[in-house]
């Protein structure tokens, strides 16, 4: 993903600016929103264990590409996805020391929200990916539903493959159990 | 031990799984309950406005440790969120509304700060049911959670009707809300970036005109990358948003 940390090459005069450049933020921000909010809101959703959470998260990484995209023009390239996704991930990972620490009113929040009317398969995926530890949770989602290499998903979440591959057998191990007990 | 072939039905089971739960989560409407509320709020959205005192020596409170600069600058220099300009014009405005232009002696710096809705709901929550209810009376319960809150501090000298009419270092804070449901329209409605202050800012106290400076001549000072979608923390390790109810000390 080296495109991410990429400033785009100075234009020689008979290069023309890539049209990432060429559009206004504000309306690059849009395009890339209208292309891939769902998709994002659904990985957050999956990530975080929970559609209030995930669209929350969605929403930061929106705000933070706006930003990106104001202070560097064309700084997100296309596709876009693989940085919102990383952006997702590394949010995700950064809230996990607050949200500890706000766990018991979270509790509280849990106990009387409604759940989302998905489908009963649906809903099982998610209460199993739920249980599962934020970290092994993300990289279940990251190689099964992205389909990303082991490779790729310890550089997401920076660890080893070694640690990859043990938290997804792990994962595995997990969702078998609680999906065939719901 | 798992063989081969049994690892590659789960996986196959659990991509089927992941994959139509995200083709359901993708495509469905946000959930009604965040949608559906009116909130009965001001037309400017903005919902609180509390200024306080804040005793630079008290150790206890959201300024200490900032990096508001210490001394007295004629200028409001924002750090932070690129889509902060209409937000602090609100918060600027929203301290006039309080009646007396007087009581913004001098602003040194403003920060905005983006809170997640089930942040700021439990800050308000809590600070509810433990302080001042009466000061919590727009937000009604965990379903009104709706929306995305900024949280805009000013930091400066300011005067307080409460102290008497003295002059000290306060800091003061605006809550103002984008609806959740409508970034993208929030973003289409948004001004252009870089904007000249002059009818907003508030007048520094030796006379001459304060000016909003755009970020645009370096980096954020004060939030960066890895603090979007982060509330600011104050010492007791609590959101920032505490602050919306007077300081007791």
């Amino acid at each position: 993903m080296a495109f991410m940390h990429e400033r785009l090459p100075i234009s020689s005069p008979e290069e023309q600016p890539p049209l990432e450049v060429l559009m206004e933020p504000g309306e690059r921000i849009r395009e890339i929103y209208a292309a891939e909010w769902r998709r994002l809101r659904a990985f957050a959703t999956l990530i975080t264990g929970d559609l209030s959470s995930g669209e929350d998260l969605s929403q930061s990484v929106f705000v933070e590409a706006l930003r990106q995209e104001r202070e560097h023009p064309g700084y997100l390239r296309t596709p876009a996805w693989p940085w919102l996704r990383m952006v997702a991930i590394r949010l995700a990972l950064r809230q996990r020391q607050r949200m500890r620490m706000q766990l018991d009113r979270l509790r509280l929040l849990a106990a009387s929200s409604a759940e989302p009317e998905w489908r009963a398969e649906t809903l099982d995926i998610v209460r199993a990916l739920k249980r599962l530890p934020p970290r092994m949770r993300m990289c279940v989602v990251l190689a099964y539903l992205e389909d990303q290499s082991t490779a790729s998903v310890a550089e997401a979440l920076g660890c080893t493959p070694k640690t990859v591959e043990n938290q997804l057998r792990e994962g595995r191990r997990r969702l078998r159990s609680l999906i065939d007990a719901s | 031990m798992d063989d081969q072939g049994t690892i590659e039905i789960e996986e196959a089971r659990i991509r089927r799984l992941l994959q139509h739960a995200a083709e359901e989560i993708g495509g469905s409407q946000p959930e009604p309950s965040r949608v559906k509320r009116p909130r009965g709020r001001r037309s400017a959205a903005v919902v609180a406005v509390t200024v306080f005192a804040l005793a630079a020596s008290a150790g206890t409170g959201f300024a200490v440790g900032r990096s508001a600069p210490t001394s007295p600058t004629s200028s409001v220099r924002l750090a932070s969120l690129p889509t902060e300009p209409p937000l602090v014009e609100a918060a600027l405005k929203a301290l006039y509304q309080l009646g007396d232009p007087q009581i913004v002696q001098r602003v040194d710096s403003v920060e905005v700060k983006y809170v997640t809705d089930q942040e700021f709901w439990h800050a308000i929550s809590h600070a509810w049911q433990t302080r001042n209810p009466a000061d919590c009376g727009t937000f009604s319960g965990p379903s009104g959670a709706i929306g995305h809150w900024y949280v805009v501090d000013l930091h400066g000298k300011f005067v307080s009707a409460a102290s008497g009419g003295v002059a000290t270092q306060f800091a003061s804070v605006d809550v103002v809300m984008v609806p959740a449901t409508d970034l993208q329209g929030y973003l289409r409605a948004m001004p252009p970036y870089v904007r000249q202050g002059e009818a907003s800012a508030p007048a520094p106290s030796d006379g001459s005109e304060a000016v909003i400076v755009p970020p645009a001549s370096g980096p954020p000072t004060n939030v960066s990358a890895s603090e979007a979608g982060v509330p600011p923390l104050g010492t007791d390790g609590e959101p920032l948003c505490w602050s919306l109810l007077p300081s007791s000390s």
